[in-house]
């Protein structure tokens, strides 16, 4: 039952958070609609941030305490480099919810279960992108949204998610140890992307239909 | 389904429920490669979950059967857990994946909108469907070409070299086709007010399959609170 209202709590504070991340949106008047190039390019990610992760599934991930570590490293990478190339409020809750969403179309099927999850880690990095209002121009503020997204999602799903929706439970530490080595990985996941970036953008510049 | 798993325990049950995920499975007689990657999908599961929870288990007491380092040891009681707990998972597993697996992309599109997903986010899910294919080749044709020229490797470091090298001109290739795809959108007037031109609505055997749902999930909680829940299996309070 505690678990039940853990659950429902988290939901409740995702609501309240998203009406903060609003409030604080509209009075900076930071929101702006995405252009429709800027939904193709978010597909796009989405596409590839699929295409990098499923492959994860069945290998290395499966081993315990490696699969954090290995899972993260490309993810990061792709939904960092997705925000650099399309830096407006709500590209991160476009590509984490829409990579969740594919992800649910494509194999597990549809389950508003784990959309609070989604929106969580989505969530985690629009605040802090508010917060800096730099859109990961520097390394320091990469490495910030990279790290809290993979904090908050470790945490939330050895926490809150996995025990409420399986009722798998683990020793204290070796969850402690899964959030650190997600974190590691997210951290990799930024270098990775803060490296790859300026080449990226120069492509996209240089590319003409 | 999903409901079902969380509230029911022990592996009897969870085993009962699971087996009945798989009835609807024989009815639509998967093709063997699609058969084939979920036997994968649940032997790794299985194997994978009975291995983490049987050394990380949370719960005492534990039976150590088998020790690996000072402190890091296999426990039955684990193991019997990591069952259980893959039984969970695959019994949302497989009941999800015959969703989709037995509905049409565009269709679970027109249910996200019924669930009142943005209309530009089911927009946006359109396309990365269109894009999967493609993308998968693209990747594939710059894998080789690297490799062809000498790219390759073993082992992790590898696997995050050619990532890198992967990454770039994937992205420079797809982008181009994201961008030829959002103009032929706006050539044709795209919108993200736009209206779907057919509605989904419930057939014959919707209402027959939301009624054994119901029925089942009836008795499952009726199970659930006779004793069968899974607070009650695990012993949590």
């Amino acid at each position: 039952m505690m678990l039940l209202w853990l659950y429902v709590g988290s939901v409740l504070g995702l609501l309240a958070a998203i009406g903060g991340v609003v409030v604080a949106g509209v009075r900076r008047r930071a929101f702006q609609p995405f252009t429709t190039l800027e939904l193709a390019t978010a597909a796009l990610l989405i596409c590839l941030l699929h295409v990098a992760v499923v492959p994860w599934q069945i290998g290395l991930a499966k081993v315990p305490g490696l699969d954090a570590l290995v899972f993260s490293i490309p993810y990061t990478a792709i939904v960092l480099l997705g925000l650099r190339l399309v830096p407006k409020p709500g590209t991160a809750t476009l590509l984490i919810c829409g990579q969740g969403l594919f992800g649910q179309l494509l194999g597990r099927g549809i389950n508003p279960a784990w959309w609070p999850y989604y929106l969580w880690c989505a969530l985690a990095v629009e605040i802090l992108l508010l917060a800096v209002g730099s859109h990961l121009r520097t390394l320091a503020a990469m490495l910030a949204a990279g790290v809290i997204r993979g904090l908050l999602a470790y945490s939330y799903m050895y926490l809150i998610l996995a025990p409420f929706l399986w009722q798998q439970f683990y020793a204290p530490w070796y969850v402690g140890l899964k959030i650190v080595m997600g974190m590691i990985g997210c951290g990799i996941g930024t270098v990775l992307a803060w490296r790859l970036a300026p080449a990226i953008e120069k492509a996209t510049r240089q590319s003409s239909l | 389904m999903s409901l079902l798993a969380v509230v029911l325990g022990g592996p009897l049950v969870l085993g009962g429920l699971f087996a009945v995920t798989l009835v609807p499975w024989c009815l639509v007689r998967p093709p063997l490669a699609r058969l084939r990657l979920l036997l994968v999908l649940i032997g790794t599961t299985v194997v994978g979950t009975m291995i983490s929870q049987g050394f990380f288990y949370g719960f005492e007491p534990r039976t150590e059967i088998l020790t690996v380092l000072p402190g890091l040891s296999l426990c039955r009681e684990g193991v019997v857990y990591g069952v259980i707990v893959s039984l969970r998972l695959l019994s949302v597993l497989a009941a999800g994946a015959l969703v989709v697996f037995t509905t049409h992309s565009s269709d679970l599109i027109l249910a996200l909108g019924k669930l009142r997903v943005p209309n530009s986010f089911a927009f946006m899910l359109t396309l990365a469907l269109r894009f999967l294919p493609e993308t998968i080749e693209q990747g594939k044709r710059i894998l080789a070409a690297q490799q062809l020229r000498g790219a390759g490797g073993r082992g992790l470091l590898s696997v995050f070299r050619r990532f890198r090298l992967l990454v770039v001109p994937l992205l420079a290739v797809s982008l181009r086709s994201a961008r030829q795809v959002a103009l032929a959108a706006e050539v044709r007037a795209y919108s993200s007010n736009r209206v779907p031109s057919r509605d989904l609505r419930f057939a014959t055997a919707d209402w027959t399959v939301l009624a054994g749902l119901i029925l089942l999930t009836t008795l499952g909680l009726t199970a659930a609170a006779f004793g069968h829940g899974a607070a009650a299996a695990a012993g949590i309070q």
